[in-house]
């Protein structure tokens, strides 16, 4: 047999797997595991290096599936290539529930899935932050023990979402070179030919983001893999343009938006049978096909035996560090320096903007973590993002610890699942609080993946003052807390901040979100706690004099207002307890008894944020008074906006003096 | 129109004096304000002065005529460009005194432009890569409104000066290739190259060639040197000859004239001081005290207005004498035929006699049968996926690169770009857009959708596919928290509509709110009929209603949403039959709505009894609804891959999931 006809063979056990699964569930996508079975195979049988006996083995290359509704593409390799988890039986639940064959790719459902796909562009943009991470480990611990490419498969959608120019733009400049795009340039779209919408030249795009490109025929196996091979040995990021068949091998079908998104039906698959060759029963590959699937994926684990041994032969503290980041863990002095932090901030009380307290936490993290990777899209002096320690990557030099994404708040979030996914890093990075619209596709991603991602987002408010409505956020943290998984915590001073960076850094299961004053705020937690006060989400910050007859519930700047009107309400003979809210999402995590005891039974709630009602229903009720905006911001001096908004202490004492005496009157 | 492409010796060295007086004018507005964006304006006032003064074709004194240039400042944290032109141009709301006010509360000179503050301003800008995108909706508007009635009523250019990060931003390549892609050659972008960004220089994250880049998007390009005043316009000149958008990209310096600070991110975001201030008056040779213009320079710039009045005059007689005057003008006003009201109460009679059965997203398609059959305003289209969305009709057309008398817009896989574009059709007037994707892809449209919200533009947003009943697609495309991110945008109605009826509703709820942008929130799966019988009443008009009361005394009300509501009502029906329990069933389409009815209509519609709120989606905010003892079914996590019917009964979202919850209230009111 000819290696072009083990190649058709192993290709086509793909498409007929993706066909049959598709076929099987009545709802997938067999056009694009057809039309890229032959990138896939060349790309899997001749240079990928992974184990599919150690799928997490750390220096494997990764392979993204951009285009993430070809998830049968995947599926189909993991089985063939022999993934322990990928049963044929999961290819054949493919699309029900509790499989692990989801309709698109979902990180953690099966190993060797790098990520999770299926929104257009994410893929892509992902993995310029592995590879980012590749090269950022590299530098650290060498070519010995860091050495792997980034491969992804991308299709025309993946380009034409506005994520994929930040994506290519940023890799371009980093000069990712292990960085390689096979887009699969099939021509077609949902609604027909790609030419209905788009008239783009992609490698000219490409290249003028520094990009290599070249163009293959993405079914001639060697073409592709003359154009991978050249890709390796770049010094830029490369694109390869493989034009395809859509559904290559449905005899009616192929090359038509027929047969990208729905089952191809029982003759059409007749058809393609005929076409291809292919004899076998459906979920059956012939044994020596899965035998030459099987091969690639015990001689690609070889190059992990290897690798082991070197990192066996490594120094012990080196070697014990590489594996303690991997492992995703804090190091051992990280709680003491913080401790000693937060006895430091007791003792001075500094009274700053919540965006400088975060900065002042920085330095200590960054002192005491060698894995926290910062970054900003182009605000680092607004967002206090850069620290001491960390110094800018640039496209030479990967020695340092500091990003600068550019005007990219979507590419920078996605490039940070990328990072985090990857392993050895934590990725925080900042812009304002408004921009997480911008950033928000990915940082669902984050939450969906359960990944560290560490969003911080200044500007949190009206507070930020004359920039006006479009920068001032009002439905943003509504918007985050909306989301399952996304831990959005609103810090009131430098100790909560710290308590806040404290939480987010340990929690390896959640992204989290530190939305952060411009304005200056006092110290409201002046005393040392052993304990993390805002681990409970709510807490007490001021207990009532008497029987509370008022609850306010604050969060971030508002705390201030908060007290301020309990000292009011308090000379007028109202006691009053303010509890400060710095993370709803935590809140609704403790127990029912916690929580009750929290809301307490002050006849008056009083909830306080300078942003819309929405999050605060659940503790205020149909009842409860909100203190907040219920519309959009306006351009001017941030005390002056505060005032013009009535979120004051003055108006929240009156709010509550007004109710009390309709309750007075109803008794 | 009389275009002075080479002005005389004198003219030309007035431009450099009319250049001055915007630079002057930024440093003074900054520093009273102490804050703001001097950088941009001192650095663009060459290219923005030759524009001005040279070929833009706009009308202080009647700053809405239709058929005026479009002028967006994309890069819109440099306002004070855009307020010292309005100033000196002689735009009437724009005195020195709203300048010396610039960034105050109250005033017309917001931080950023915002839309409807201050005359000519076309579109609120800030968020970088919004105006660019905006202006291409634009320019596609021009091209549709010219090929409907001609080149004598409509034919006028847009231009944007955008920024490095107007072009940074993702959004920026959804505008792009599909202004390239549809050869918008009336669109002209000059690009602020001034190389500088917050953070430092743009080489600290950017290495692109953005002439390459614009060229591969079908665009052409030119270079100029951005204070070369005969360069600027002879790129411009060239630019408006072309069939393809233009870009400019004009190599400029960032707060030039600021002998100190001039090329350095220090200039962009933070007043001069006065020091810099004072050097730079010596250096520009400007001698005039802060926020005065002189009198020969504050002639030249006034003479500019008096080019667009002229144009002006020569359009309005073009009009009055166009046998299309009535339809334009019925167009520009943007008011739907008198009958559509009877058209859709005659469609909603119809299919409450018929008791139609169909996904939402199918009536949608249905309503739109009827609407676009109507009126010829709207503009639909969808981002690639047409078919799922349902959101074209028989006959509709498409657009296509040099064919623009099509109603429909194949807006390519870019959600962004489309609902920029959408804004940017609906400020430019002439239509009413409406466009689809997919509900959980609204993340991604989200930075435009927020500024229809801000703007007031009447933007419909067909959202399909709007919850796990979506089924194998799975939990990245099973939106669970959008409907709370969208209800908590200001300005913004959104509607879950539950059956037919409830659809035609709202399509003619969102036709009529010209102030506020619409979100259809349509079921992928088929809905029953819920209405026993014809209303003439919108009934949707108040946001919630009572779909059904209570045999007698209320025992327990449920809510509910579009899919769910159906739910609701095999509830209500099985607590009768099992359990005697007399469930009121209220509708809740449109929050927004009915947030604005009065606090006695709002607890007549809720009732006292116990409430459940049924919803695919996230518990947040429905506790105002429900109240302090209320209950929530619906999604406290993300979706799963599997078809619709699982789904729901995996995430416990079933009739038998609400009457146990029912119940459980009832004997938690009882004890």
């Amino acid at each position: 047999m000819t290696a072009r006809e083990k190649h058709d063979r192993m290709a086509n056990a793909i498409r007929f797997l993706s066909m049959d699964a598709v076929e099987a569930a009545n709802s997938g996508h067999p056009g694009l595991p057809m039309g890229a079975a032959d990138i896939a195979t060349v790309l899997f049988s001749r240079f990928m290096s992974f184990d599919p006996i150690h799928p997490h083995w750390p220096d494997r290359d990764r392979f993204v599936l951009s285009a993430g509704h070809g998830s049968m593409l995947l599926y189909s390799l993991l089985y063939l290539l022999g993934y322990e988890d990928m049963t044929i039986d999961e290819i054949r639940n493919f699309r029900q529930l509790g499989s692990k064959t989801a309709g698109h790719p979902e990180y953690g459902h099966a190993t060797g899935i790098e990520t999770t796909t299926g929104p257009l562009g994410q893929g892509l943009a992902n993995a310029v932050g592995m590879a980012i991470a590749e090269r950022k480990l590299a530098d650290e611990y060498g070519s010995d023990l860091v050495d792997h490419h980034t491969y992804v498969l991308a299709g025309d959608g993946c380009l034409m979402e506005g994520i994929s120019q930040e994506a290519i733009a940023l890799a371009g400049h980093l000069k990712l070179n292990k960085l390689i795009v096979l887009w699969d340039d099939n021509g077609i779209s949902i609604d027909g030919a790609v030419s209905l919408s788009d008239s783009t030249d992609q490698q000219a795009r490409f290249e003028a983001s520094g990009w290599e490109t070249v163009g293959v025929d993405g079914h001639d196996p060697d073409a592709i893999a003359a154009a991978i091979e050249r890709a390796r040995s770049s010094d830029k990021p490369t694109m390869i343009a493989c034009k395809t068949t859509i559904g290559y091998g449905a005899p009616t079908r192929a090359g038509t938006s027929k047969a990208h998104g729905s089952p191809l039906g029982p003759e059409e698959i007749i058809g393609a049978r005929k076409a291809l060759g292919w004899t076998s029963e459906p979920f059956e590959i012939p044994s020596e096909v899965l035998d030459d699937w099987r091969v690639v994926g015990l001689t690609a684990g070889k190059k992990r035996v290897a690798w082991q041994e070197r990192l066996d032969a490594a120094d012990a503290t080196v070697r014990g560090e590489f594996e303690r980041r991997m492992r995703g863990d804090l190091p051992a002095g990280f709680e003491s320096a913080m401790a000693k932090y937060k006895k430091q901030l007791a003792d001075d009380q500094p009274k700053v903007a919540t965006r400088k307290s975060s900065e002042m936490a920085l330095e200590v993290i960054n002192g005491a973590l060698s894995e926290t990777i910062g970054g900003s899209a182009d605000l680092t002096g607004s967002n206090n993002t850069r620290t001491a320690q960390t110094a800018p990557i640039t496209p030479d030099d990967f020695s340092g610890r500091y990003l600068h994404y550019g005007i990219r708040e979507h590419g920078m979030a996605a490039a940070m699942n990328g990072i985090a996914l990857h392993g050895g890093l934590i990725p925080y990075g900042g812009t304002f609080l408004v921009f997480s619209d911008y950033a928000r596709p990915a940082m669902r991603l984050a939450s969906l993946m359960g990944i560290r991602s560490i969003f911080v987002m200044t500007h949190d408010s009206i507070g930020l003052g004359e920039d006006g409505p479009t920068h001032q956020p009002v439905e943003h943290l509504a918007a985050l807390r909306a989301i399952p998984n996304h831990m959005v915590y609103r810090p009131a001073d430098a100790m909560e901040t710290a308590e806040c960076w404290e939480l987010a850094l340990a929690d390896t299961g959640s992204p989290s979100t530190l939305a952060l004053t411009r304005q200056n705020l006092p110290a409201l937690r002046t005393e040392f706690d052993k304990d993390n006060r805002c681990a409970y989400g709510a807490y007490e910050i001021a207990s009532a004099a008497d029987d509370a007859v008022v609850s306010i519930f604050a969060s971030g700047s508002e705390v201030e207002i908060a007290v301020q009107a309990k000292s009011a309400l308090e000379a007028n003979g109202h006691p009053t307890r303010v509890v400060s809210v710095p993370c709803l999402d935590l809140f609704a995590k403790q127990s029912e008894d916690y929580r009750n005891a929290i809301i307490g039974d002050a006849p008056v709630k009083i909830a306080v944020e300078a942003g819309i009602r929405q999050p605060w229903d659940a503790l205020l009720g149909y009842d409860g008074i909100f203190v907040g905006m219920n519309s959009f911001g306006a351009s001017g001096p941030y005390q002056k906006l505060y005032a013009h908004f009535g979120i004051t202490a003055e108006a929240v004492t009156a709010a509550a003096e007004s109710r009390l005496h309709d309750h007075a009157g109803r008794k | 129109m009389n275009i002075q492409v080479e002005p005389n010796i004198e003219a030309a060295a007035s431009e450099r004096d009319m250049a001055n007086a915007i630079r002057a004018l930024t440093m003074d507005a900054v520093q009273n304000a102490n804050s703001g964006h001097p950088g941009m304006p001192m650095g663009m006032a060459d290219v923005a002065t030759v524009l001005f003064n040279r070929f833009i074709k706009i009308d202080p004194a009647k700053s809405d005529w239709p058929d005026r240039d479009r002028f967006v400042l994309s890069a819109g944290h440099g306002s004070m460009l855009q307020y010292a032109i309005h100033h000196l141009i002689g735009y009437p709301d724009m005195p020195i005194e709203e300048l010396k006010r610039f960034r105050q509360l109250g005033s017309r000179t917001a931080g950023h432009p915002e839309y409807g503050h201050a005359l000519g301003i076309e579109t609120t800008t800030g968020p970088l890569g919004q105006g660019l995108a905006t202006a291409v909706g634009m320019a596609i508007a021009e091209r549709m409104m010219a090929a409907r009635f001609g080149p004598k009523l409509v034919d006028h250019h847009t231009y944007v000066i955008a920024g490095d990060g107007c072009l940074q931003e993702g959004i920026s390549h959804e505008a792009i290739d599909l202004a390239g892609h549809l050869n918008l050659g009336k669109l002209i972008v000059l690009w602020d190259d001034n190389r500088i960004s917050i953070d430092g220089p743009t080489s600290l994250s950017t290495s692109m060639s953005q002439p390459a880049r614009f060229k591969a998007a079908g665009w052409e390009v030119r270079i100029v040197d951005g204070h070369d005043t005969s360069d600027i316009a002879q790129a411009i000149e060239k630019a408006r000859k072309s069939r393809k958008p233009s870009l400019i990209a004009c190599r400029t310096v960032i707060g030039r004239g600021a002998p100190n600070m001039e090329g350095s991110e220090k200039i962009h975001g933070a007043p001069l001081g006065a020091d810099e201030i004072s050097a730079t008056r010596a250096n520009i040779s400007w001698a005039d005290e802060s926020f005065v213009i002189p009198e020969n320079v504050a002639c030249a710039w006034r003479s500019i207005a008096i080019r667009g009045r002229r144009a002006r005059s020569a359009w309005q007689a073009r009009l009055g004498s166009s046998r299309r005057r009535k339809g334009f003008e019925a167009a520009i006003a943007g008011g739907l035929p008198r009958n559509i009201g009877r058209n859709f109460s005659a469609f909603r009679k119809r299919h409450v006699e018929e008791a139609t059965e169909v996904a939402t997203r199918k009536a949608s398609e249905m309503v739109l049968g009827v609407i676009n059959a109507a009126t010829k305003l709207t503009v639909g289209g969808s981002a690639d996926l047409t078919h799922s969305n349902l959101t074209v009709t028989e006959g509709l057309g498409s657009v296509a690169p040099r064919h623009f008398k099509g109603r429909y817009i194949h807006y390519g896989i870019r959600e962004h770009g489309m609902a920029a574009a959408m804004n940017g059709m609906a400020l430019h007037g002439g239509v009413i857009p409406y466009g689809g994707t997919f509900l959980v892809f609204s993340d991604y449209a989200r930075g435009a959708m927020r500024l229809s919200a801000l703007m007031e533009q009447r933007v419909i947003y067909v959202m399909t596919h709007d919850s796990i009943g979506l089924g194998e697609d799975g939990p990245t495309h099973q939106p669970v928290e959008h409907l709370a991110m969208l209800r908590a945008t200001p300005n913004l109605n959104v509607f879950r509509p539950a059956d037919i009826i409830e659809t035609a509703e709202a399509w003619e709820l969102a036709l009529a709110s010209e102030k506020t942008p619409s979100v259809l929130v349509l079921s992928r799966q088929g809905l029953p009929m819920l209405r026993e019988a014809h209303t003439r009443e919108n009934r949707s008009t108040r946001g919630a209603y009572i779909l059904r009361e209570a045999m007698g005394e209320r025992d327990v009300t449920l809510i509910a949403t579009g899919s769910e509501v159906e739910i609701a009502k095999a509830a209500a029906d099985k607590l009768m039959t099992e359990s005697s329990v007399r469930a009121a069933i209220v509708s809740m389409p449109c929050w927004e709505l009915f947030e604005k009815q009065s606090e006695d209509h709002r607890r007549s519609v809720l009732g006292n009894a116990p409430r459940i709120a049924i919803e695919a989606a996230a518990r947040l905010g429905w506790d105002r609804w429900t109240g302090d003892n209320g209950a929530f079914i619906g999604m406290s996590s993300f979706g799963a891959s599997a078809p619709a019917d699982d789904l729901y009964k995996h995430f416990g979202i079933t009739a038998d999931a609400v009457c146990s919850k029912a119940r459980d209230l009832l004997r938690g009111a009882a004890s």
